[in-house]
């Protein structure tokens, strides 16, 4: 088995088409941090406490305290919702805070896990995605499967043996752009002498690691559909088609996408759980005005679908996928 | 009886889609002995390749028993499987890949050391374009570097479905003379082929089938030998007389481009006949069938008798 894994590897390795997505794997990664890098900066305290100045300042403006005024004196007006703090959704709403005062946009970590570096997780899983179905379309495409199966006839080690390749292959190279990825954001904090609170950094290297894992699973997952459909491009219109359809029939069908939609529960396994909005009952509407008139926790219209929810839904959904890849690949005739 | 390298029996296939189920193979039955050229032979669509990519786990017979080397297949393909080199329909490789790096895939599957490579592109021939894409090979160097292929294993049988499929003349001999010397240094040959002429000359034995079904089967002299009378072909001065004393006693005379031809397996009576008539021949020719009449009778008697297709 790990001579077949070594030759699925050189096969990998070999494929031009292949190796242009593995460095695209990497690359984008480092175009992500530098974008972020040009449009934002780290927040050192000199600064912060000049906006924070400035914020405090703008707050004593007579239009400032009268919007805020308004607000305290009739919150439904204003949106805030039953049961909520109005004197907090309040300040919100109408007192300056330092960030409006900064001269560009604050570089934060923890802020980068749920813009930069999601999209780095994103695109990374698409481009994974494609290895695994590129990988496994050439065989079917050029013929030459049936050739491989006239020097190793068991088929079920030579799937396995392919699909170790292109997961050990992507998650490995995922894991090194998103670590990249996050090295160089931490970076500039070092260069200006900045301090990364505690534990910030290892989280953000995490998120880009679970990413990695779930890149990795998306090339399973395209390396197996298209070892079932035996086309890359006939996977490629299913995928389109499903992530079309299907995010409409799920939005009609379905009140809580959580539990069915594999973006929510792929974030959710990036994130380390994902805060995701839902449909309220009609029941939260008590009146004609449309006012929340309950404080049930079903008319809060936000759930939350957690890491290990996530990674049971994407283990079934790859088990699923690879176990009737598995049995179409053993069963059907190769031409 | 010789040991049997390829044994099927009642081997079916069955092609099912919404147009119906077609019947590519009929019960068939094929005995391939060890050693020597076994020709595999009939028509487009006689099931052919159907068969031969059963035998090799490419394709699920619908019924039957097949095995190889006596082991039962494909329940235990893996373990004959390094003894069976194969080439069926076109050859099929990474067409970006060069040459050498297709074969060193396969050498690696099965542990082969890449010398053996080497050696493999030497014997057909490729030393030098070893290097090239496989795309940019011509037809006949995709089958050489197919033959390469299944040298890598140091096969004890070879299935070789139409290998000389766009070869040229010289390749053609080329293979042809790389078969018949693998047959004689005991490797077992199962050639598919169309080219019959080239088949009677390197093999020893042979299948015929058609529609899927057996129709013959046994070495080739005796394929050859069993299917009906002999003819001669008789060359005289004046034919006319020639045929008039023939027909006198008893010989079915037609005439022919060179003379008359004689529906006769016995030359003695032509020429005592003719001497006898005052007439002397210059030249009696037997007419000796060969394969390709012999393919050509059993597969037209079978499209008439079977009107399915196969493949």
């Amino acid at each position: 088995m790990i001579r077949l894994i070594g030759v699925e590897l050189t096969r990998l390795r070999w494929r031009r088409a292949v190796l242009l997505m593995l460095a695209a794997m990497l690359v984008v990664p480092v175009v992500i941090a530098v974008i972020a890098l040009v449009d934002q900066q780290p927040l050192g305290p000199d600064a912060y406490a000049q906006a924070e100045q400035q914020a405090a300042e703008e707050a004593k403006q007579p239009y400032v305290q009268e919007g805020l005024q308004a607000c305290l004196d009739d919150p439904v007006d204003f949106g805030v919702a039953p049961g909520e703090d109005a004197e907090q959704v309040c300040r919100d709403y109408n007192v300056p805070t330092a960030d409006q005062f900064l001269d560009y946009n604050p570089l934060d970590l923890a802020q980068a896990r749920d813009d930069s570096g999601l999209a780095v997780a994103v695109i990374v899983g698409l481009i994974a995605l494609l290895v695994g179905t590129t990988f496994a379309g050439h065989d079917w495409n050029t013929g030459s499967m049936s050739n491989q199966l006239l020097f190793e006839t068991r088929r079920v080690r030579v799937w396995s043996a392919k699909a170790v390749a292109v997961v050990l292959v992507t998650g490995v190279v995922a894991a090194i752009g998103s670590t990249v990825f996050w090295l160089m954001i931490a970076a500039r904090f070092w260069l200006d002498d900045l301090v990364i609170p505690d534990g910030v950094l290892l989280d953000s290297l995490q998120q880009g690691w679970r990413g990695a894992g779930v890149a990795a699973l998306g090339a399973l997952g395209g390396f197996a559909l298209t070892m079932l459909s035996r086309s890359t491009v006939f996977t490629l219109g299913v995928l389109f088609g499903v992530s079309v359809a299907g995010g409409i029939l799920i939005s009609l069908l379905v009140d809580d996408p959580g539990w069915i939609d594999p973006t929510v529960n792929a974030a959710a396994v990036i994130e380390d759980g994902k805060l995701y909005y839902v449909d309220v009952p009609e029941s939260c509407y008590a009146d004609a005005s449309g006012s929340y008139a309950t404080s049930d926790s079903d008319c809060f219209g936000e759930k939350t679908r957690s890491l290990g929810d996530g990674l049971i839904y994407l283990g079934l959904l790859s088990a699923a996928i690879s176990g009737a890849s598995v049995a179409s690949y053993r069963r059907r005739d190769v031409p | 009886m010789a040991e049997l390298v390829i044994e099927a029996t009642g081997l079916r296939k069955e092609f099912r889609s919404r147009k119906g189920t077609r019947v590519a193979v009929h019960d068939l039955d094929l005995a391939v002995p060890a050693g020597g050229v076994h020709g595999f032979l009939g028509p487009n669509g006689s099931g052919k390749t159907t068969t031969i990519r059963m035998l090799l786990g490419l394709a699920r017979a619908t019924r039957g028993e097949m095995r190889l080397f006596g082991q039962q297949v494909p329940a235990h393909l893996p373990a004959v499987i390094d003894r069976v080199g194969a080439v069926v329909e076109s050859p099929k490789f990474s067409p970006n890949f060069t040459g050498r790096r297709n074969l060193l895939l396969l050498a690696r599957t099965i542990g082969v050391p890449d010398a053996q490579v080497d050696r493999a592109v030497e014997t057909v021939g490729l030393t030098g374009r070893d290097r090239d894409r496989y795309k940019s090979y011509s037809l006949g160097m995709k089958q050489r570097l197919a033959i390469a292929a299944t040298l890598l294993k140091d096969p004890q049988l070879l299935i070789l479905d139409e290998p000389t499929n766009g070869l040229d003349p010289a390749g053609i001999r080329e293979i042809r003379e790389t078969i018949r010397d693998l047959g004689e240094r005991g490797v077992t040959v199962l050639l598919s082929s169309h080219i019959l002429a080239e088949v009677q000359q390197v093999c020893t034995s042979a299948t015929i089938i058609g529609n899927g079904r057996l129709l013959a089967s046994g070495r080739v002299d005796d394929l050859i030998g069993s299917a009906g009378a002999s003819a001669y072909v008789v060359e005289v001065p004046d034919p006319a007389p020639a045929g008039e004393a023939l027909a006198a006693a008893g010989l079915v005379a037609t005439p022919a481009p060179d003379g008359l031809r004689v529906e006769t397996d016995d030359p003695a009576l032509v020429t005592r006949t003719l001497g006898e008539a005052g007439i002397w021949l210059t030249a009696l020719t037997p007419q000796r069938r060969d394969l390709e009449s012999v393919f050509l009778e059993l597969t037209a008697a079978d499209t008439l008798g079977h009107g399915e297709g196969a493949r």
